[in-house]
């Protein structure tokens, strides 16, 4: 196992700012997936994704090039907070927020399969990779930031709040309600998502 | 939202929603997650709700958006 991967984040900064290129290429490793995740199910465009998703690292890099990071935050929850703020300025500027309706904007092609599926499984495969995709989409913007933040973040009741500058209160309301409404699809979903 | 549990030795602990989902996501540390659990398995309603809980994180986990290799080649170039 390489040394990098075991190091705590706040030593893989401080050896990026010193010169170490493959301390930054661990930092990436570590959390695109996180990173990725997060912008991809706020903005719902695979390739807005991509933009952002990108825009997001080299805004990183610039603040760890400028100093700017402060090692009293976790990096997680600052990389997030740079793809969040990210994310509203692209509503911003084309001045809508995401819609709550069907879109071609997804692929299954986007998604990892689990496991070498045969020709059959892989439609079924993507059958429930669509359904699921429409659970989060017929959320609530801000119940969508919430479930998106804590599961595929992987974010804290805490730095969510934080992060989103509401009360933990509210965040906890609006996970709780998405649970229960995303229950009730799964439930009256005609394929099965359980498996 | 709080669930009551009575521990052994009597004392009234309440479960919160914020305990619950940090166990589901297995944020709680030993001795908080076995006292959420022992109040799982002492309440048939909280039992529910965890289940209904886990069986969401389940249907989440089962997707996951794969990040396209040119936007990490990309990215390193700039380092």
């Amino acid at each position: 196992m390489s040394k990098l991967t075991v190091m705590e984040d706040r030593d893989l900064v401080r050896l990026y700012q010193n010169g170490s290129q493959e301390a930054i290429t661990e930092l990436v490793t570590r959390y695109k997936q996180r990173i990725f995740s997060t912008i991809y199910f706020l903005v719902k465009n695979q390739e807005m994704a991509e933009d952002l998703f990108q825009e997001t690292f080299i805004k990183i890099i610039q603040s760890l090039r400028k100093n700017h990071y402060s090692e009293q935050g976790k990096f997680l929850p600052w990389a997030l907070r740079i793809a969040h703020n990210l994310v509203i300025d692209h509503f911003r500027k084309a001045k809508l927020m995401p819609m709550n309706h069907d879109t071609e904007d997804y692929s299954i092609f986007d998604f990892i399969p689990a496991n070498n599926k045969n020709a059959v499984d892989q439609i079924i495969y993507d059958e429930k990779i669509a359904t699921v995709r429409g659970l989060l989409d017929k959320l609530p913007h801000e119940q969508r930031e919430i479930v998106v933040l804590r599961h595929y973040a992987g974010l804290s009741f805490k730095e969510i709040s934080k992060m989103l500058d509401i009360n933990i209160n509210t965040a906890l309301g609006r996970m709780h309600y998405a649970i229960i409404k995303m229950r009730e699809m799964i439930e009256s979903s005609p394929i099965s998502l359980k498996d | 939202m709080r669930y009551g549990c009575i521990n052994k030795t009597s004392m009234i602990k309440t479960t919160t929603y914020l305990d619950l989902l940090d166990y589901a996501y297995n944020d709680s540390n030993l001795a908080k997650g076995d006292r959420v659990q022992r109040a799982i398995d002492g309440d048939p309603i909280l039992q529910t709700e965890f289940n209904e809980l886990v069986e969401v994180i389940n249907v989440l986990d089962s997707v996951a958006p794969k990040v396209p290799d040119v936007c990490i080649e990309k990215i390193l170039q700039f380092c």
